[in-house]
């Protein structure tokens, strides 16, 4: 059995490999390639075995500050401990939120057709299946140890890290695959599954609630400056040794114990504990005796029919495939302009994002770390201060994740493409049709949160000029500006399709990988090329626009003419600029050939 | 009507469709068949607009695709081989989109109507993964129908299709031709072409062997014998190979 797996995942592994070679004779892969080793070079592999960071270049108040602060890594084993205990009560509140349908092990299509026949049993596959999860986990290890290293010159700390590496994720991955089976099957057991995850969600929020709070209270070991990073970390250390949450963090700081040992007795104490709690979970799922076949198949079987629509250049069965109606955004007729037929489109479909999942993921984090600062800060909280808090949020999500978020354009339509380009409509109408939905909700977003940040964050009552220029503005800006952000990734999504499929219809590879790279530096050039000019246009019609309405009005007023006519400026030059990137994206559309430019796509 | 002019598609080094030239006229059904590989599907996503030529000419009603490519896809509609839908789009919401996109005049009566003659007006509310593939395939049919198309293209149509999805679908082609429409198929089943097709062309590594009536092709293969079956036919036209 073993040596079975051994040369599957061997073959499997240099195969790899050969086609990935095969695949860079095409220039847009070399060019990903070439990317990828380059930032893996500077970013990564410099700094094995020489120095990081050259102090040198730092500011001075930084260079004193890391010659006034060193930290053991043993003093890190607490933060550690508590950073995995959270991410463990993320994963079961992750599960109660949103459990999975079935209970399926990840088998791929072939290792279904021929292991699931073959006399094995359950348990050998499951071994099998926790087995072939370790080849991912070491890889990732070792790159973590490359990324997070900090320029040790040691190897035998480099080996104790990636070691410690391959501890922590491994515990994750069998907990989270333990885990998974477990409350599924629970769920499917109870008769009001609702109840139990409103008892199991209460009871682990209490638990944080407790935890938190008993944190913030221990008593420290030392006396050191608040607030400094020393003190966290003394803290941390004070409080899983602390009573009852000793034991509550003693397989956390065990599975981390590894990572931080810089002794060889230590690491070898540490790793022997680790590998005993891995043991434990390992013998945990083993012991399971679940019947997980069925669900295996079924993602399996919706991987295969993914994979093989996109191998056809074909729309392929959505790897979630939905069950819920939703409604028509508005009327939509048959007369009038094409492209609100794709906003229309796109609104039904966005429905099925916002959900309860997505707007805790989402913004659960800077919400929970707005509120936590306004603790630390020991101020009250006020109304105005909680709206403020959840408009910046709000914001700056949207201004930064939204235009990755928000993918209901030509990113998820690019698999259907052959039947985009049979209807009758102009390239660029196509484009700009598929790119509305995005536009809509990342500007109705923005232009709602900032205005709750203005309302809340005012204290003085504003005139009647000064709030209708802001508004203005901000209605003749942001909408520009979002399309400018959007062009960008539906540019990507034509000439470098591979990046635009998601999930399952992904494709992989060091090349992807490069292209990902220069994607996001183009992306972030490509945004600063097309801000710029319209920024410092803008600011120079204001200043100009000002002096000369200040010779004929009061202050106030000319202010407000000068915002009015240097954001509609702005505005013009923006739309100039989207203009030109429609048009060309609507000539690359019309030249788009689905049996080359899809991946893996024929004819 | 359908006029192509000496279409070629190049990926690279390779000629994909090489020099093919014919015509569909009103009312007639083209049979495109061949090996795999020979270059059906390639030619009619050319003749379709999804995939662009190149070099040649393809009309359609007399306009030309290359020049006025949204003129023309005005007038014709394109069947894939697989039904592609939209995941979150019901029934009636693909009609009505479809609708919006080619501007279909009095849509609401026509949706009903197309719904009803297809048999899925009770799917109306339905999503795609709620459908069979025979519905599906119904959709598809429906949606591209709703613009009143002179001129089709079929991918494979009997796909997939129970034999009583088959039925309906030869004599929804041969209707739609009697109608007035110009059609072409692509298929490996030759029995279609003999109850559908008045007219088969024979692809082989994307060049044309043979082209005309079933009974121009059949004489010129069956060198003087009498009763020589479809399938003997396109095996010696073919070599009975597929490179």
């Amino acid at each position: 059995m073993t040596r079975a797996f051994i040369y599957l995942r061997l073959v499997s592994f240099i195969n790899q490999i050969l086609s990935t070679v095969k695949r860079l004779r095409e220039p847009k892969f070399i060019l990903g390639t070439a990317a990828a080793f380059i930032y893996l070079y500077y970013v990564v592999f410099r700094t094995v075995g020489g120095e990081v960071v050259n102090s040198k270049h730092l500011p001075v108040a930084y260079q004193n500050s890391l010659i006034t602060q060193t930290y053991t890594r043993d003093q890190f084993l607490g933060v550690g401990a508590c950073i995995l205990f959270l991410l463990t009560i993320v994963r079961v509140l992750w599960l109660i939120v949103s459990p999975p349908k079935q209970v399926g092990l990840k088998f791929s299509e072939a290792e279904i057709a021929f292991l699931f026949p073959a006399p094995l049993t359950r348990k050998k596959l499951i071994h099998f299946n926790l087995l072939s999860a370790q080849i991912t986990v070491l890889i990732s290890s070792i790159l973590l140890t490359l990324v997070f290293g900090g320029g040790s010159t040691s190897y035998l700390l480099n080996i104790y890290r990636t070691l410690g590496w391959w501890v922590i994720l491994s515990a994750m991955n069998l907990f989270s695959i333990g885990s998974g089976i477990y409350v599924t099957r629970m769920l499917e057991r109870v008769s009001k599954p609702l109840v139990v995850k409103i008892v199991i969600g209460v009871l682990l929020f209490v638990l944080l609630k407790f935890t938190f709070t008993s944190f913030l209270n221990a008593p420290l070991l030392e006396s050191v400056n608040s607030g400094s990073i020393s003190t966290i970390l003394s803290q941390a250390n004070a409080f899983i040794n602390l009573g009852i949450y000793h034991w509550l963090f003693l397989p956390f700081s065990i599975l981390v114990a590894p990572y931080f040992a810089t002794q060889l007795s230590p690491f070898i104490f540490g790793i022997s504990q680790a590998i005993v709690v891995l043991a434990i979970l390992y013998y945990w799922i083993l012991n399971m005796e679940v019947s997980f076949e069925d669900g295996s198949l079924a993602r399996a079987e919706n991987r295969a029919a993914i994979r093989a629509a996109v191998a056809s250049g074909k729309a392929p069965i959505n790897a979630s495939t939905p069950t819920k109606v939703y409604k028509d955004p508005f009327r939509l007729s048959s007369y009038g302009s094409p492209e609100i037929a794709f906003l229309w489109k796109n609104l039904i479909s966005i429905q099925s994002w916002f959900n309860l999942r997505v707007i805790l993921l989402l913004f659960g984090p800077a919400l929970a770390s707005g509120f936590y600062a306004l603790h630390l800060s020991g101020k009250e909280v006020d109304g105005s201060k909680v709206v403020l808090i959840i408009g910046s949020a709000v914001a700056m999500i949207t201004a930064m994740v939204g235009p990755q978020f928000l993918r209901q354009d030509l990113r998820s339509d690019i698999i259907y493409m052959d039947m985009l380009k049979t209807y009758p409509l102009k390239g660029w109408q196509i484009v700009l049709g598929e790119m509305i939905t995005p536009v809509f909700v990342m500007t109705t977003s923005l232009l709602l949160s900032l205005g709750l940040c203005f309302f809340s964050s005012t204290k003085h009552p504003q005139s009647f000029y000064s709030i209708f220029s802001l508004i203005l503005a901000a209605l003749l800006v942001i909408p520009p500006i979002c399309t400018l952000q959007l062009i960008i990734p539906n540019a990507a999504a034509l000439i470098f399709p591979a990046l635009a499929m998601s999930g399952n219809n992904r494709r992989a590879g060091i090349e992807v990988v490069g292209q990902r790279i220069i994607f996001i530096f183009g992306q972030l050039l490509a945004i600063i090329c097309a801000l710029l000019p319209a920024l410092l246009l803008g600011l120079c019609v204001y200043i100009s626009a000002r002096w000369w309405a200040g010779l004929l009005f009061m202050d106030e007023v000319a202010k407000c003419i000068g915002a009015c006519i240097g954001s509609g400026t702005a505005m013009l030059l923006m739309v100039g600029e989207i203009a030109l990137g429609l048009w060309w994206l609507g000539y690359r559309f019309e030249k788009f050939d689905i049996s080359t430019d899809l991946p893996q796509g024929s004819n | 009507m359908i006029e192509v002019s000496n279409i070629i598609k190049r990926y690279g080094n390779h000629t994909a469709v090489n020099n093919l030239s014919f015509t569909v006229k009103p009312g007639e059904v083209l049979g495109l068949v061949g090996p795999n590989g020979a270059g059906k599907t390639t030619t009619l996503r050319c003749l379709a607009g999804v995939i662009p030529l190149s070099s040649g000419q393809v009309t359609i009603t007399g306009i030309h695709l290359s020049q006025d490519p949204v003129a023309a896809k005005k007038h014709l509609a394109f069947f894939p081989d697989e039904p592609r839908l939209f995941d979150y789009l019901t029934v009636r919401q693909h009609m009505t989109f479809t609708a919006r996109i080619y501007g279909v005049s009095d849509a609401k009566s026509k949706i009903d109507s197309l719904l009803q003659e297809l048999e899925i007006f009770d799917k109306a509310n339905r999503l795609p993964s709620e459908l069979s593939r025979g519905m599906k395939q119904k959709l598809v049919i429906a949606c591209g129908l709703l613009h009143s198309p002179k001129v089709m293209f079929f991918d494979e149509p009997l796909t997939g299709l129970d034999p009583l999805g088959i039925r309906k679908m030869k004599d929804s082609i041969i209707s739609r031709a009697k109608a007035g429409a110009s059609i072409v198929l692509s298929s490996h089943l030759l029995h279609l072409l003999e109850e559908v097709c008045t007219n088969v062309l024979i692809l082989k590594k994307g060049e044309k062997i043979a082209d005309g009536t079933l009974q121009e092709v059949s004489a010129r293969y069956s060198a003087g014998e009498d009763n020589v079956s479809l399938e003997e036919i396109f095996i010696r036209a073919t070599g009975g190979t597929e490179s």
